[in-house]
């Protein structure tokens, strides 16, 4: 059944790949579009140079630390809120207001007041905290209220409560917070880079194909990236099933 | 001495309790009533879960309850043993597998509470209240989903588990309980 699985998902990756291809030869223009063979060919030679990987660990570190801060403060702060009315009423506009800045104006802000090397992580941080924020505080304000009292009554010690009563509440909210922040988290992170060109990123990598007119290596930094992401949210997955379990 | 004074009590406009009044000193009290009449609601009065429209509720600093609530409210995706373990520090894995096999089928232990059947969850709900550490037992409608033979059963654990704590169970059916104080709710 597994199997079967697997093979429809190659099958899926292929038909793409081929209609990439087919629209690559339509085209019939590098610069416009690469095809897939071209997109792997650039990625090879990127991959001989030592700095590409330096440039991929360190857009993937500051990303992934950005998306840490992110949690701590928003689990850490929806705690809080989950607490106090007043201090979810005073957070209420900030993180409405962090929700709906456009992420360039966060990246401008950043520039400024951390300079190019810091955006990555301020900007992945501040879009990675309202999306855990919101997603934690939902999942404490849905855990069962009768069970809480029971907790009460019997006077469950805190870390009982946490791993036997939120934790089971709040599974399915930290996994679809987790999904959703490192992806975006990624995206901004690296959308930050292509603005403040901080050297050795992912960001910067694409910048350079782009004034070069190397399609072909943009796509191949564009893979690295997606691929990037999609291993690292698998892992953190993992890790929070094995956590949650 | 568990006090409640000129009780009244109104959910959604219907009023569940009007001028109650009752006194629990020591050893058992059965609440007793038809169902609807408020049992449930005085229980949750004495657990502080709830607060009174009118009049006053009386309890000692520092009492410690332990409480078989109506709708069991177990870790259902736990063992019967995490269930019992996770609200009793004090008590230990032999423990109280001990007293689960006393009320229930010996793998039961291991089993997760929400595999249970309805009358099995029951007893596990009780058999968790009677090994918590308290001043004061409350055990809401217990023998629900019980037949004669394990209400019977669970009757007996409760006396022997008790140890002198003030007892007070819910209950529209007095059978084997006729050495409690009646306490009439209407």
């Amino acid at each position: 059944m597994k199997n079967k699985r697997y093979i429809r998902i190659a099958v899926i990756v292929l038909i793409w790949l081929a209609i990439w291809q087919i629209l690559a030869v339509v085209i019939n223009n590098s610069i416009l579009l690469s095809g897939p063979v071209e997109t792997v060919m650039a990625l090879i030679s990127l991959c001989s140079d030592p700095s590409f990987f330096m440039s991929v660990g360190a857009t993937i570190g500051k990303v992934l630390l950005g998306f840490l801060t992110g949690l701590v403060l928003g689990t850490g702060l929806a705690v809080l809120s989950y607490r106090s009315g007043l201090i979810k009423d005073f957070l209420s506009p900030f993180v409405s207001v962090i929700k709906s800045i456009p992420i360039v104006s966060f990246i401008i802000i950043a520039l400024i007041w951390a300079g190019s090397s810091n955006v990555t992580l301020i900007v992945s941080s501040v879009i990675s905290f309202p999306i855990f924020y919101k997603n934690i505080l939902e999942g404490l304000s849905v855990t069962d209220r009768k069970m809480l009292d029971m907790a009460k009554v019997f006077q469950m010690k805190t870390s009982k409560k946490i791993r036997y009563i939120y934790l089971p509440s709040l599974s399915s909210h930290i996994k679809s917070a987790i999904s959703l922040a490192i992806g975006m988290a990624f995206r901004g992170g690296i959308t930050a880079e292509v603005v403040g060109q901080p050297l050795r990123s992912i960001g910067n990598g694409l910048y350079r194909a782009k004034i070069n007119l190397a399609t072909s290596e943009m796509l191949a930094w564009t893979l690295v990236a997606v691929l990037a992401a999609f291993l690292i949210e698998r892992l953190i997955s993992f890790i929070v099933k094995k956590v949650l379990k | 001495m568990i006090e409640l004074k000129n009780i009244t009590k109104s959910f959604d406009d219907k009023k569940v309790l009007d001028s109650f009044s009752a006194v629990f000193e020591e050893g058992g009290y059965l609440l007793k009533g038809p169902s609807g009449i408020g049992k449930t609601t005085c229980i949750l009065l004495i657990l502080g879960l709830i607060k009174p429209d009118g009049g006053e509720v009386s309890i000692p600093d520092n009492t410690r309850f332990a409480v078989c609530f109506q709708e069991n409210r177990l870790l259902e995706k736990e063992t019967a043993l995490t269930n019992i373990l996770a609200v009793n520090d004090n008590v230990t894995e032999e423990a109280a597998k001990s007293a689960i096999i006393e009320l229930l089928p010996e793998d039961t232990a291991d089993k997760k509470a929400g595999e249970l059947s309805g009358g099995m969850k029951r007893r596990l709900a009780v058999i968790r209240a009677m090994l918590h550490d308290s001043d004061v037992v409350i055990l809401d409608e217990p023998f629900t989903g019980l037949d004669d033979a394990s209400r019977e059963q669970t009757i007996a654990f409760i006396r022997k588990y008790l140890n002198g704590r003030l007892l007070i169970i819910t209950s529209h059916d007095e059978r084997g309980l006729d050495d409690l104080k009646i306490v009439n709710v209407d």
